[in-house]
């Protein structure tokens, strides 16, 4: 074991975790924030979305020592009530439905309203293009992001 | 041959026979199903229990007892909004509690599932429709009946809305939890039929839009909590490495090199893999990796292995083509025959369907806490079917049904895969987490 120094939803956090650990495994069994998913485990479906820096990644591919020192965002930490625009766009429109992929969903959605404040709808969809939902929600989706935009 | 039928009507076999195995433990089975948090929140609020089904506290709350898991088809809300209708409940203050595996009483009577108690084939809603309109207006009777002894008033004098009951001569209410204060469950509950029943232009609650499903808040906040979120103190994991084709056993086993994973316990051949124990998920992941070219594989009794996908193709055809073949019936309306027999064209055509994998996101997943003598389990799983998830519990244990209490937690799509979970030829597939006793 060696220790690994992270900043997670703002707060310093020391673990002593094989370097080699997905970061996936590290939030949810050692860090108890079970919001973030474990899908395919090979970066193919978007479930263990996370924002490393303000940068979404997949958490579940990354070992937690390329993140050591960084800041790390989960949707625990996306907003302390679930008023993130994104999270009440999601409320509003009824989004999930078996709900697993959304957690990776909006933290990948969020990315792209922190860049880009009024995406196109061709836009939403080539930045959500990597994360699948196998219960179909996509239109919901896309139909939240636009709200989420023009509301926040 | 139909394979849906076939699924469906194994399903309601499995179900009937689970029920046989099950009826011995009953009453015990019963009271340490999954809905015993909600019984014992219940039993907290010192609540009025009016059928079987739904159970109003003191504080005003109604729980209701949603016998399909939740998988996104939305069905904890649904459920509970249709016995709230006829109940005439404050919606905010209705509930769900997953109710125990027990399709004698919580089985759907949609004629696929004929009693069945499993959540697949889009029938929960149709199915259970009736059934709990029935016990919702039967629960209503039981507390305009208290009111009416109560106030010495005439029950037809009585009207509801809204977890209210009204007297309108005397310009009283009282509030349904109030009423489950001294109300009193008659020896035999109310007869209800179904022209009792509200007409649908008198609904309140069903067909609105701007209700919204109960569950949908949590899924947007990481909160909702699905199986594989489960954690039990003290837990280790487990996975398994699969036999490379139905069938097949582990023949050599060199697990040195896993083993030599740190926090890995143990490295056991079963009849369909090989399993790692460790305590850390990703240790099981790291060792199983590492373990995959170091298993050779006895293929002898793998009918697979000398499987040809083509010419599978073409046995399916000349059946499907044979005038011995008899067509399962899933579903029947109308006489299909005789349309046929007198139409004035008829087209004939052939489809072929791929086997595909259902892909639910959340990988099969199942913890397990094992009493330290064997005997007996506490089990959380999201399942389609919760009276064979019990089954398949109890097989591994090798102790009557009754011994296993499920707990049904949310399940990352369903899909059908999670209604099979016995027919695959191991119990726990893929991943497990077990409670070290």
């Amino acid at each position: 074991m060696s220790s690994v120094s992270l900043t997670i939803n703002g707060k310093p956090s020391t673990l002593d975790v094989e370097p080699a650990t997905p970061l996936v495994w590290v939030l949810r069994e050692h860090l108890q924030l079970t919001g973030t998913k474990f899908g395919c485990g090979m970066a193919q479906c978007g479930a263990c979305t996370v924002h490393v820096n303000g940068e979404a990644i997949r958490s579940c591919v990354t070992p937690v020592s390329a993140v050591a020192g960084k800041s790390i965002t989960t949707i625990e930490g996306l907003s302390s009530d679930g008023t993130h625009p994104l999270q009440k766009a999601w409320v509003a429109e009824q989004v999930p439905q078996c709900g697993y992929c959304q957690s990776g969903q909006i933290m990948q959605a969020a990315t792209l309203l922190a860049k880009n404040k009024n995406p196109t709808r061709e836009q939403i969809v080539q930045h959500m293009n990597g994360n699948i939902c196998r219960c179909g929600t996509y239109q919901r989706i896309v139909k939240a992001v636009q709200r989420a935009a023009k509301e926040a | 041959m139909n394979a849906f039928t076939d699924i469906l009507n194994e399903h309601v076999h499995l179900n009937r026979r689970g029920f046989l195995a099950f009826s011995g433990g009953l009453g015990f089975s019963v009271a340490l199903g999954s809905a015993m948090l909600a019984q014992e929140a219940i039993a907290n609020e010192a609540g009025l229990q009016a059928n079987v089904w739904v159970t109003i506290g003191t504080d005003g709350s109604v729980v209701v007892m949603t016998p399909t898991g939740e998988m996104g088809q939305g069905t904890t809300t649904a459920l509970p909004l249709i016995l709230a209708e006829e109940l005439d409940a404050d919606w905010s203050k209705v509930r769900m509690a997953y109710a125990p595996p027990n399709a004698k009483v919580y089985g759907n009577p949609h004629p696929l599932l004929n009693g069945g108690q499993a959540s697949l084939a889009s029938i929960a809603v149709p199915g259970y429709f009736t059934p709990l309109r029935l016990a919702g207006a039967q629960a209503r009777r039981i507390l305009l009946d208290a009111v009416s002894a109560r106030w010495g008033v005439p029950v037809h004098e009585l009207t509801t809305d809204s977890g209210m009951v009204m007297h309108a001569p005397s310009n009283r209410r009282i509030g349904y939890g109030e009423i489950a204060s001294f109300a009193t469950v008659p020896a035999e509950l109310p007869k209800i039929t179904v022209a009792d029943l509200k007409k649908p232009e008198q609904f309140k609650l069903l067909g609105r839009a701007d209700l919204g499903r109960h569950d949908v808040m949590s899924k947007v906040t990481g909160q909702a909590k699905f199986g594989i979120d489960v954690m039990v103190p003290g837990m280790v994991y487990a996975t398994v490495l699969e036999a490379p084709m139905e069938g097949a056993k582990p023949d050599q086993v060199n697990a040195a090199e896993a083993m030599a994973v740190p926090g890995v316990i143990q490295v056991l051949p079963m009849p369909f893999g090989v399993a790692v124990i460790a305590k850390s998920v990703e240790a099981t992941r790291t060792a199983r990796a590492i373990l995959k070219p170091k298993v050779t594989w006895d293929t002898s009794n793998a009918k697979a292995a000398g499987f040809d996908s083509e010419k599978a193709k073409e046995d399916y055809a000349r059946h499907g083509r044979s005038a011995e073949a008899k067509p399962m019936t899933a579903y029947q309306k109308g006489e299909a025959d005789q349309a046929l027999a007198s139409a004035a064209k008829v087209i004939e055509g052939t489809y072929w369907s791929e086997h595909t994998y259902h892909a639910q996101l959340e990988p099969m997943n199942c913890v397990a806490k094992v009493a330290p003598d064997g005997q007996s389990a506490e089990v959380w799983v999201g399942t389609q079917a919760p009276v064979l998830a019990v089954m398949a519990a109890s097989g591994v244990l090798k102790v009557t049904p009754d011994r296993i209490r499920l707990n049904q937690v949310l399940l990352g799509g369903g899909y059908g895969r999670q209604s099979r979970q016995t027919s695959s030829p191991r119990p726990w597939p893929f991943q497990m987490r077990v409670s070290k006793p």
